[in-house]
């Protein structure tokens, strides 16, 4: 029976209901939209919180992946690199990608003009990122 | 060779033979193509042991106070080995281990080529460190250490050529106060191209190998 139910084929193209009245069918998309809307609001804050401080709010001693455009002469690329307070830690095949660690808080933030930055906190993977944020937020609660 | 009954004891069908043939061919075009890949690969100079630097980077090119107060330029460093490194006296960490370490690979080699490498390092503290203080420490470590110097903007151009930085931190209650630099030494051949990044986590015998392999090339 229920098998029966949702294997009819009006239901099988999503958002194509030919049994609803098109007014009804506006008003779904409506509501979803609203819906995520609102919840985008809600977290905006939060996310953009989190992402910039996640991303630019360097400490000393983070580590940096940095990519300059590749039409960037080595040279510049360095002289950014060193002028907006880090410092080169490693080189690749490529020399338009970069490793270096910032020496102070707003390093990666001055760098992003120039060049896409990605900060590794603590060990260079992925889980560093969140393991910051989640750092951070608890040693925010223990003060 | 043919069976008993006459009849050939492999037949080959039409265009079969040029198929073998050719795929023979390819076969060792392929082969011939690893082995000259293999020979590249051998004949390849120099194997380094730390970070090679891509040819873009900027040469060696200054101009510094050095320990006795007159000014030195890459010019007096013509035909040796340099070793760029920026740091501060009052280090109490990388510095003196990333200078002992050079000096301990220096020592591992010849005496006659270690004369041909010396060692710059860059104080970025020169408040602090005058041209006395600066010979009496890098003195410590070898004679082929030089220290050096310059007003804080010329450094932070330096500094900034290299894609390095240094940061200086708030004094404490006895006014001493940290500088936070990089760790990386810079190493240039004798014509002033920089060639190696030597980082914190390379080891006297792999310095020492690309010094004397620098010192060849």
């Amino acid at each position: 029976m229920i098998y029966g139910y949702f294997s009819r084929r009006k239901w099988r193209v999503a958002g194509s209901r030919p049994g609803l009245p098109a007014s009804r069918r506006l008003r779904h998309w409506l509501a979803a939209i609203l819906l995520l809307g609102a919840f985008g609001l809600a977290y905006a804050g939060t996310l953009g919180y989190l992402f910039h401080e996640a991303t630019f709010l360097t400490q000393p001693g983070d580590r940096l992946v940095v990519v300059f455009p590749p039409d960037r002469p080595v040279a510049t690329a360095l002289e950014q690199l060193g002028s907006a307070g880090a410092t080169l830690t490693g080189t690749t095949a490529w020399p338009w990608l970069y490793r270096a660690r910032a020496l102070d808080d707003g390093a990666a933030e001055r760098l992003a003009p120039h060049a896409w930055v990605m900060r590794m906190p603590g060990q260079p993977t992925f889980a560093g990122c969140i393991a910051f944020v989640l750092n951070k937020r608890a040693s925010a609660d223990s003060w | 060779m043919t069976h008993a009954s006459g009849k050939p004891a492999c037949r080959h069908l039409p265009g079969e033979r040029g198929r073998s043939f050719a795929a023979r061919k390819g076969l060792a075009g392929v082969a011939a193509a690893l082995l000259v890949m293999l020979a590249v690969a051998c004949s390849e100079a120099p194997q380094w042991q730390t970070r090679t630097l891509e040819p873009g980077f900027p040469g060696l090119d200054f101009e510094l106070i050095v320990e006795d107060g007159e000014t030195i330029t890459e010019a007096q460093l013509e035909d040796a080995v340099t070793l760029l490194f920026f740091g501060y006296t009052h280090c109490p960490d990388v510095c003196p281990t990333t200078l002992a370490r050079l000096g301990a690979a220096l020592r591992e080699l010849p005496e006659a080529q270690r004369d041909h490498v010396k060692v710059l390092f860059v104080s970025v503290d020169p408040e602090r460190d005058d041209p006395q203080r600066l010979a009496s420490y890098t003195g410590a470590f070898g004679a082929q250490f030089i220290g050096a110097t310059a007003e804080p903007e010329r450094l932070r151009q330096l500094a900034s050529r290299y894609g390095s930085s240094f940061h200086h931190d708030a004094e404490n209650e006895g006014e001493h106060y940290l500088v936070t630099h990089g760790s990386n030494v810079l190493a240039f051949d004798r014509e002033g191209s920089a060639r190696l990044l030597i980082r914190p986590e390379d080891g006297v015998e792999e310095i020492a190998h690309d010094l004397r392999l620098l010192l060849a090339s």
